[in-house]
């Protein structure tokens, strides 16, 4: 298959170079064309302040627009999209289909992007107008350029990063992961579907190159951008830290691992099936994935009803494709667990993994929906487990939540939530410790003039006239 | 009864191998790899047989472990003798001898995080050398007097308890050897020094023995100060240790040869050989001239299917696997985090026999994407894995 890149709304299908080829988890090949100096020059030739004088209105109805034709089950595009993750990354139809209801979900909510701005920043005015604020008027303005190295793990990553530098009014150049350059650049020609000269399509670009083979002319689109949001694996974050200069905004999602925690007296067939949506989501290869329960119990009780819902989970989102280093990771992980006296539980057809481990260990998490129990006495002893690497701790039932929040968070965790709900990113919360819609803009102030008091200070300001007549400290409250 | 045909005075520390048995005579004649397929069949099965019932006599956590498996001890093939993972050698210690008895304890390098540590007594570390003169009578034959080996890496004492550096400088027990690491420095001029004089002034023959990363920066200094050596059919480079380790090398095996072939004046490629080993492992599979590492009668690798680490055929690619009869004082029968094939049959060199490759390591979970594995001791990120022989 042959994917174009595009660049601010023009679809590009032949560069001066050989075309770059990725073989994709399932053996399958995908040609992109070549990013040459000519296209990384014309990126970076393009305005950064496309948006700024665009209404988040606008910009978020745009964005309703696509997400609406995303919802449609018969949008052409879509229905591709869906085969596409099938054949080329190896999702499950059901999986696939649910990603694709997860785009058009987060494209759609429009409520949901006005709610966010104002949780974030204080207000979706701010975007617009100079607000005041106390003894300012402040405004927050967009970065300009951001440039956006997405991971390939989790699809629905690269259209959240995309969408928040729109709604705030920053222009995307978007480096598309080879484990998945389908997503971005897919959504990228939904945007030139509903309008190919609207100034949101021109705001976003997508390009690529295969990862560690970077040259200058790539290099320097993240040395040119105003901020850069890097998702993704250790090395992937690095490269792009070494690149972005001091002066820009850099913010950072992953790679981070999250766990979960069963409370005594948990409903056991409840959080079981909270336990299994979690693990099995994008097949655990999300940073909010669940690889590890702790159970204020006897992992014993859990056996039963866990694998219970993980057969549920198979038939409602079957297991995608695995490649040989996966399954073969799953099966050295069991084997292991078998030498080292743990009660491993698999289905027969290997889909599923559970492993009641008398340890601490597990070595290298082969992730592929396999799970780890720990029995706990106290919900303190999970804390030795949790650090700055947490992301998401999960629990069961919700109210545990009030008990654990202080002491993980502290830990380093940075989000608590109830077990299975670990990948709905709720309004207003944070993500890896951060706000990032506010990272995504700098916040500038119009100071009321000397006329207007300063607050504690009951005459007017003149500062020349008080080191005359040497008399600040009359005015100190 | 058979001794060691070398004659170092300080031969692991001691004096004498006591070869007891048909496994030990086989090892130290140092012919094994020449025998026909049908003997060496034969011999595997009698060895590993052995060895199964000794670990299962004398290591208590493989006896247990078997004995969860409700395994069949006395009607079994080798293809079904129970497995350790390699990762099970970083979480415990394995032995099926006394502690008193352990002469060695020896760790991996550990690229990924936790090192596995595995003890090892004398008769484990003399058949260890055993495996090594069988291989390196693939290389050639050699008087003592004949050969210097430039070592590119330490002596044992300061190898310590890392083995790769320990295998490597195991050399010394069998050729003249000089070490050009010192206090963890590479003395790459003065290798470089020793060769010449050895070249031009001697008729003796070189093996420069090393891992890639240091032959790589010797052969680039010897462009660089445009040495025409000129070695022809008088120098060898033996290689042991993985080909991407601190150096990040993008070279394929062939580029290597090339370079090496073109920096030393070398008449063929048959001169450049590589060793593979790695902690768990006992035997030290050398290449022959057509570069395929041959593995020794005493040593049953298979290849391991990713599902359910069943045998696969030969020439399948799946995770190597070994049962390793020469390790008395642990289980050597263990299943790896290589990707690689084994084939058996002749090879093109025209030896009968098992030959096996290393293709890559395994990519263990989220070395992608922004979902971390972790080590849980070390909170060591995985890296993206690399052939890296420990």
């Amino acid at each position: 298959m042959r994917l174009p890149i595009v660049i601010a709304g023009r679809r590009i299908d032949r560069t001066s170079g050989d075309d770059q080829r990725i073989t994709t988890r399932t053996g399958q090949h995908i040609d992109l064309p070549y990013l040459d100096t000519v296209i990384a020059d014309h990126l970076q030739s393009l305005p950064d302040d496309t948006l700024a004088d665009v209404s988040v209105h606008d910009i978020i109805s745009f964005l309703h627009n696509v997400g609406h034709n995303w919802k449609s089950p018969e949008y052409s595009r879509r229905r591709l999209y869906i085969r596409h993750l099938c054949k080329f990354l190896g999702y499950s139809e059901a999986m696939a289909e649910a990603e694709a209801n997860w785009i058009a979900f987060n494209l759609s909510s429009h409520f949901r992007l006005y709610d966010s701005l104002t949780a974030e920043l204080g207000g979706w005015q701010m975007l617009e107008d100079w607000v005041p604020n106390e003894e300012a008027y402040i405004k927050a303005i967009p970065h300009g350029k951001v440039f956006h190295l997405v991971p390939g793990n989790v699809p629905l990553s690269s259209v959240v990063s995309i969408i928040r530098a729109l709604v705030t009014k920053n222009v995307s150049i978007v480096k598309a992961s080879s484990d998945d350059p389908i997503t971005p650049i897919t959504l990228a020609l939904s945007f030139m579907d509903v309008d190919r000269n609207h100034p949101v399509t021109r705001s976003l670009s997508v390009v690529h190159w295969p990862g560690g083979k970077d040259e200058t002319h790539h290099r320097q689109l993240v040395a040119d951008a105003n901020a850069v949001c890097a998702w993704g694996a250790a090395d992937s974050i690095e490269w792009a830290r070494n690149n972005t200069p001091p002066t820009s905004e850099f913010i950072t999602f992953g790679p981070k691992r999250s766990l979960a925690v069963i409370g005594r007296n948990a409903d056991l067939a409840k959080a079981s099936r909270a336990v299994a949506h979690d693990a099995s989501v994008y097949d655990q290869r999300a940073c909010f994935s669940i690889q590890h329960v702790y159970y204020e119990g006897d992992t014993d009780d859990l056996l039963e009803h866990l694998s219970a819902a993980f057969e549920n989970i198979e038939k409602l989102l079957p297991k995608g494709e695995h490649t040989f280093d996966e399954r073969a990771g799953v099966s050295l992980s069991r084997l292991q667990s078998d030498f080292n006296l743990s009660k491993t539980v698999s289905s027969e057809s290997g889909t599923w993994t559970i492993i009641a481990s008398p340890t601490e260990q597990s070595d290298i998490h082969p992730l592929g929906r396999t799970v780890y129990l720990h029995t706990i006495n106290t919900l303190t002893e999970v804390e030795s487990h949790i650090d700055r690497n947490t992301q998401t701790v999960a629990v069961y039932p919700a109210e545990l939540a009030m008990t654990v929040r202080d002491r993980y968070t502290r830990r380093g965790a940075s989000r608590i939530v109830e077990l299975g709900m670990n990948n709905i990113f709720r309004v207003g919360g944070a993500h890896d410790g951060i706000f990032p819609l506010q990272r995504l803009v700098r916040m500038a102030s119009m100071e009321l003039p000397s006329k207007a008091n300063i607050k504690g200070i009951a005459i007017p300001v003149d500062q020349t006239r008080f080191l005359e007549e040497d008399r600040f400290l009359e005015f100190i409250p | 009864m058979t001794q060691l045909n070398i004659n170092s005075e300080d031969l692991l520390e001691h004096q004498s191998v006591a070869a007891t048995d048909d496994l030990d005579y086989t090892i130290f004649t140092g012919e094994s790899l020449d025998l026909p397929l049908s003997a060496q069949r034969e011999m595997r099965e009698t060895f590993v047989r052995t060895a199964f019932y000794q670990h299962i006599e004398g290591c208590p956590e493989y006896a247990d472990f078997v004995t969860r498996l409700d395994f069949d001890t006395r009607h079994f093939t080798l293809a079904s003798i129970p497995l350790i993972p390699v990762s099970a050698f970083k979480q415990q210690t394995l032995t099926s001898l006394p502690a008193e008895q352990i002469e060695k304890w020896s760790l991996s390098s550990g690229t990924r995080g936790t090192q596995s540590k595995v003890g090892r007594d004398q008769t484990s570390l003399e058949r260890l050398l055993g495996s090594i003169h069988t291989g390196m009578e693939m290389l050639g034959q050699w008087h003592e007097d004949q050969v210097d080996v430039v070592h590119l890496g330490p002596t044992r004492n300061e190898a310590g308890d890392i083995w790769f550096l320990y295998v490597m400088s195991l050399i010394e027990l069998i050729h003249p050897t000089t070490h050009f690491v010192n206090n963890g420095q590479f003395q790459s001029q003065k290798a470089i020094d020793s060769i010449v004089e050895t070249l031009q002034h001697s008729d003796q023959d070189v093996i420069v023995v090393g891992a890639p990363f240091l032959v790589i920066e010797l052969t680039e200094m010897i462009e660089r100060q445009q040495l025409d050596l000129a070695a022809k059919d008088r120098l060898m480079v033996v290689t042991a240790g993985g080909w991407k380790r601190h150096s990040g090398i993008e070279l394929t095996r062939s580029a290597f040869n090339e370079k090496v072939c073109r920096a030393f004046g070398l008449n063929s490629d048959a001169q450049v050989r590589d060793i593979f080993n790695q902690v768990e492992l006992n035997t030290a599979f050398v290449e022959c001239s057509a570069h395929r590492k041959h593995v020794p009668p005493w040593v049953y690798a298979s290849t391991r299917n990713a599902d359910d680490l069943g045998v696969q055929e030969s020439g399948e690619l799946g995770l190597l696997s070994y049962l390793d009869a020469s390790a008395t004082s642990y289980p050597a029968f263990i299943v790896t985090d290589d990707v690689g094939r084994v084939y058996e049959g002749t090879c093109p060199c025209g030896r009968e026999g098992v030959t096996m490759e290393v293709v890559r390591r395994l990519t263990r979970a989220a070395a992608r994407g922004c979902a971390m594995a972790i080590d849980r001791k070390t909170n060591a990120i995985v890296p993206t894995g690399e052939a890296n022989h420990e």
